[in-house]
């Protein structure tokens, strides 16, 4: 063999190992304001450390997460900057309302929620003096009503009208709590109640009254209980029926404050819960067969060093279908 | 993977020392018996008919091979799959999870090897006890030292539609004191298109792989060996889920091996290898990690070859301790971890799912991490029996160890301790075989030669088959394992006669394997006969089962050849093939590899090769209960090459077709027949310089 030939193959090689080799690592890095945890997308969740009032704001889709903090102080529009979080002793809990109001004939559901003052009570109603501000999306920007805003309605404005929306959800959310309460296994205690909003409305706008009521029995109750079960009931003419084995979630053995957890709709499939102590996010969905805890992501991924969530509020309809395990 | 192949090219570029002039005492070491089938790479991929190491062996008689796509081909053997058939790299056990599930790809890469070797009988038992054998791979690390001077290959070759390169150099270098290796690979292949012109989503493929080496002969007697290889494959799995499906695996391997030949007459050499192999693969569904596979292995095995008397054999000793850990959690599988436990009774959900089912499901990681540590001790032997026999024999005995560790596994999801109190006790058992032999010897007196062999082999169930319990997303199944599986025992007698004229030849080989706990996948069904379906998924489930089982089969082969001093000269062969595979109710077990029929002819001139083969597999009648038929099909293959000869070097210019007639096929063994059935026409072209 010559020289020349030697020369030839041993460049050949060389380059062919650097080739391969440089592929190897296919690994990426995301920029620092961009995370790929995996949640469910078309959804937005707003988390508060209840301790320094650090808040931000995650989008599922664009996976950009925001300091929304430093976004109120640097925006123009007053509806951002009331965003901003000022005074730690005003953070309690969230409540989620989901807004169905009529317009032009139809109904709308406007996902909201108010940042509660700590000596709010879960169940009570609802005026201005009992929290702190309400927030949702002002086209595609997250924004803030403040409290003073909703003080003293008018007879017949708008604020009034809201205020009668919101305490009926209320209501209602104390009737489903009751009667889930009610349906749990002895020795359970029920944390929080949920019916999915979206694909109730969806059942009232599809069907007439009697189908309605027939219909309803198939909007699941998700029941989440302080030792960290969630329970799956259909309501039948009798009652509340257990739809199948409850999950267990990891890690929790108990949930000290039952009103600082959320639980929210991820998809058409399920659910998310938000449970403090454990600092994660639960996916519990259904691919056509039984629920079951699905994906859990740890909230420190998410959010910077040093910073935990006490408050997570989760905004949207979320995907349609989950294509996880959808056949084709 | 970058930072370990500098280290260890780090570590190989060492200084070229001025070499004295030694020379190395011949070392005889002992050649399988001529029953065992060795073959040469380049001539089986010449008919092989994709990359994969089932593709490269599939002409054989009595192999098939399990694909599962393009890019998992695992060999069957005489009917024997998974676990029963043992993967070496040179003398090391390929530490990949191949045999675990259809979908996981044989963690090497058959292109860059130089031989391939089927070892059965008493051969087979040096390495493992498996019924289907031990298919062995050797490549340039097995002898860098084979020949003086500059030595290696630069092949590549190219495909149209649907598109594909291989490019693949090895290099070797070596003196009488030095040695030098490197070699290159990469496979990158687009999704192909079935007989019926339909493009088969996630059937693409790409493969690298690297290997370094560095010998050295310090003296006339002993010689060391430090490589490594590591091997990427990236490969999408083509099932039916909306959302592609993708398996990334990586291994990484490094052996440290000496061979010493001493001074006493018996013992002809004494090898010592250390290895470590470092294994992963994950399993991504829309881009996800859902899964997540990983195995470390170490291994030392030290090899003795010596005579004694008319005897001659080798003796080898082994110990390898390995960690298994398997992650299943929806887009989570980026690590291993442990799960915290919270202080809740462990496994309250698989209580509930006995209670609701009568069945532990589980949507947990679904298998502890797993120790296993294991010990084997191995002899072969073979002597003349007068002048025209030789008998051999084969021991094998294993130790292991299995210490499963249910930390990973979510607390919900433990087994509870209601159900098994011992589920996660460590299990300590051991495994002995034995295969003798009786060969006569090719001799010029008579055409007739034959080799008999009966073996009564122990294999002891595997990690998965004990502990699974869980979804697996690549074959979209549930699988329970069966904790309390018994040692499945065998006994093996294979035939095989030779009648050689010098244009005449026949092969016929015979089989039959009869076991006692054979250790299977069996489909679960409702009362009424429907798919069982797991409450998570909605997936079919599967039992880890044990029957009695017995497998009969054989092959007959006729060779034809020309005169052999005439200037053209040519081959016509016909081979065929069959096997019967059941459990003892009578009931056919699962994806057992219909009859085929093959026909052939090759033909030389100067420097052309020509051949060409027609293979009819006949329609998949033989069914276990519910298993789909498949039907018959005609697979027909050219292979046109030219040989430019100078001096040493050669450069083979070459043109293939495969499947020529662009039938419609199936696989009858893949699991995703239905999604994933053989490609359709495909050419390509390709050169090989050999120097």
């Amino acid at each position: 063999m010559n020289t020349s030939y030697k020369i030839l193959l041993s460049s050949l090689l060389a380059s062919q190992t650097l080739l391969i080799t440089a592929c190897g690592d296919s690994s990426t890095h995301p920029s620092s304001d961009i995370i790929d945890l995996g949640l469910p997308s078309d959804l937005h969740l707003s988390l508060i450390d209840a301790s320094t009032g650090a808040y931000y704001g995650y989008d599922t889709s664009s996976l950009i997460l925001t300091d929304l903090n430093q976004e109120a102080a640097s925006s123009q529009d007053s509806g951002v900057q009331n965003l901003a979080i000022t005074d730690t002793s005003t953070i309690g809990q969230f409540l989620h309302w989901p807004d169905v109001y009529e317009n032009e004939g139809e109904d709308h559901l406007d996902m909201k929620y108010l940042l509660m003052l700590p000596e709010y009570i879960s169940g009570d109603t609802v005026d201005a003096s009992v929290f702190s501000k309400l927030v949702h999306f002002h086209g595609d920007d997250l924004a803030a009503h403040t409290a003073d805003e909703f003080e003293n309605p008018e007879a017949g404005s708008n604020v009034e009208a809201a205020f009668v929306r919101l305490n009926d959800h209320v209501a209602d959310q104390n009737a489903l709590y009751n009667e889930v309460a009610e349906a749990l296994p002895a020795g359970q205690q029920l944390c929080r109640a949920f019916v999915d909003p979206y694909a109730a409305l969806e059942h009232a706008h599809e069907h007439d009254h009697a189908k309605a009521e027939e219909e309803h029995g198939e909007l699941m109750h998700f029941a989440l209980t302080d030792s960290g079960r969630v329970y799956f009931y259909h309501e039948e003419t009798e009652g509340l029926e257990e739809a199948q084995n409850f999950v267990k979630l990891d890690n929790v053995s108990s949930i000290l404050d039952c009103s600082r957890t959320t639980v929210a709709r991820a998809s058409d499939d399920g659910i998310l819960i938000f449970v403090p102590d454990t600092q994660t996010i639960y996916l519990v969905d259904s691919h056509g067969s039984d629920y079951h805890q699905h994906s859990a992501w740890d909230i420190a991924a998410l959010l910077p060093t040093g910073v935990r969530a006490d408050l997570v509020a989760i905004l949207g309809a979320g995907e349609a279908h989950d294509h996880d395990h959808e056949h084709q | 993977m970058r930072h370990m192949i500098l280290t260890a090219a780090c570590c190989l570029a060492l200084p070229l020392a001025s070499a004295a002039q030694t020379e190395l005492a011949p070392i005889t070491v002992t050649q399988p018996p001529p029953e065992n089938q060795n073959s040469d790479t380049t001539d089986l991929g010449k008919d092989a008919a994709n990359a994969t190491l089932g593709g490269y062996l599939d002409n054989m008689p009595n192999v098939d091979s399990a694909s599962y796509g393009e890019a998992v081909g695992r060999p069957v053997v005489r009917g024997m799959s998974g676990y029963r058939i043992k993967i070496l790299h040179n003398d090391n056990e390929v530490s990949d999870l191949s045999a675990m599930s259809q979908d996981h790809a044989v963690a090497v890469a058959p292109r860059a090897s130089e031989r391939i070797e089927l070892l059965k009988g008493p051969a087979s038992l040096l390495y493992a006890a498996q019924a289907g054998g031990v298919v062995r791979i050797r490549d340039v690390l097995d002898d860098p030292f084979l020949a003086s001077g500059w030595r290696g290959q630069v092949a590549g070759d190219l495909r149209a539609s649907p598109s594909s390169h291989n490019l693949d150099t090895r290099l070797t270098w070596s003196n009488d004191t030095w040695a030098w290796h490197f070699g290159g690979l990469t496979q990158d292949a687009q999704a192909y298109e079935s007989g019926r012109g339909e493009r088969i989503a996630d059937s693409d493929l790409s493969t690298a792989q690297v290997q370094l080496a560095a010998g050295w002969r310090p003296g006339s007697r002993s010689e060391w060996l430090l490589s490594t290889t590591q091997l990427e494959k990236d490969y999408g799995i083509p099932n039916d889920t909306a959302e592609a499906t993708r398996i990334n695996m990586q291994r990484e391997d490094y052996s440290l091996k000496f061979r010493y030949d001493p001074a006493p007459i018996w013992l002809d050499s004494i090898t010592v290898d250390a290895h470590y192999s470092d294994y992963l693969h994950d399993e991504t569904e829309g881009g996800r990690k859902d899964g997540l596979f990983g195995q470390q292995q170490q291994q030392a095995a030290l090899q003795l070859s010596w005579s004694a008397a008319l005897w001659s054999g080798e003796t080898r000793l082994s110990a390898s301790n390995s960690e298994l850990r398997v992650c299943h959690e929806h887009g989570a599988c980026n690590d291993f971890s442990h799960a915290p436990r919270s202080g809740v009774p462990l496994g309250e959900s698989i209580l509930q799912y006995i209670e609701s089912t009568g069945l532990p499901y589980s949507h947990g990681h679904p298998m502890p991490d797993t120790q296993s540590r294991l010990w084997q001790l191995s002899n072969v032997a073979d002597r003349p029996l007068g002048a025209d026999y030789r008998i051999s024999v084969g021991l094998h005995t294993q130790w292991r160890e299995l210490k499963p560790d249910a930390n990973n596994i979510q607390e919900q999801w433990v087994y509870p301790e209601q159900l098994d109190a011992v589920h996660y006790d460590t299990r300590r058992e051991d495994a002995w075989s034995v295969s003798l032999g009786l060969r006569r010897e090719p001799l010029n007196t008579t055409p007739l030669s034959w080799e008999l062999s009966l073996s009564a082999l122990q294999r002891l169930p595997s990690v998965d088959e004990l502990y699974w319990n869980g979804f697996h997303h690549a074959t979209e199944s549930y699988i329970f394992g069966t904790p309390h599986l018994d040692t499945e025992r065998s006994l093996n007698l294979d035939a095989d006669l030779s009648w050689s004229k010098p244009r005449h030849r026949w092969q016929l080989s015979g089989f039959f394997y009869r076991f006692q706990d054979y250790i299977f996948q069996d489909q679960g069904y409702t009362d009424e006969g429907a798919p069982l379906s797991d409450p998570f998924h909605l997936s079919d489930v599967w039992f880890t089962r044990q029957s009695d089982a017995r497998f009969i089969g054989g092959s007959v082969r006729y060779e034809h050849h020309s005169q052999a001093q005439a200037e053209h000269t040519w081959m016509l062969w016909l081979q065929a093939d069959a096997l019967h595979a059941e459990q003892s109710d009578g009931r056919h077990l699962p994806r057992t590899a219909p009859a085929n029929l093959g026909a052939g002819l090759r033909y030389e001139h100067s420097n052309w090769l020509a051949t060409a083969s027609l293979k009819h597999v006949f329609e998949a009648r033989h069914l276990a209960p519910n298993e789909s038929a498949t039907d018959a099909y005609n697979w027909v293959s050219l292979y046109l090459e030219h040989r430019l000869q100078r001096g040493q070097q050669a450069l083979d210019l070459w043109l293939k077709a495969d499947n020529l007639f662009d039938v419609y096929a199936q696989n009858h063994l893949s699991v995703l027949k239905d999604t994933a059935p053989l490609p359709g026409r495909q050419i390509s072209a390709g050169a090989r310089w050999k120097f």
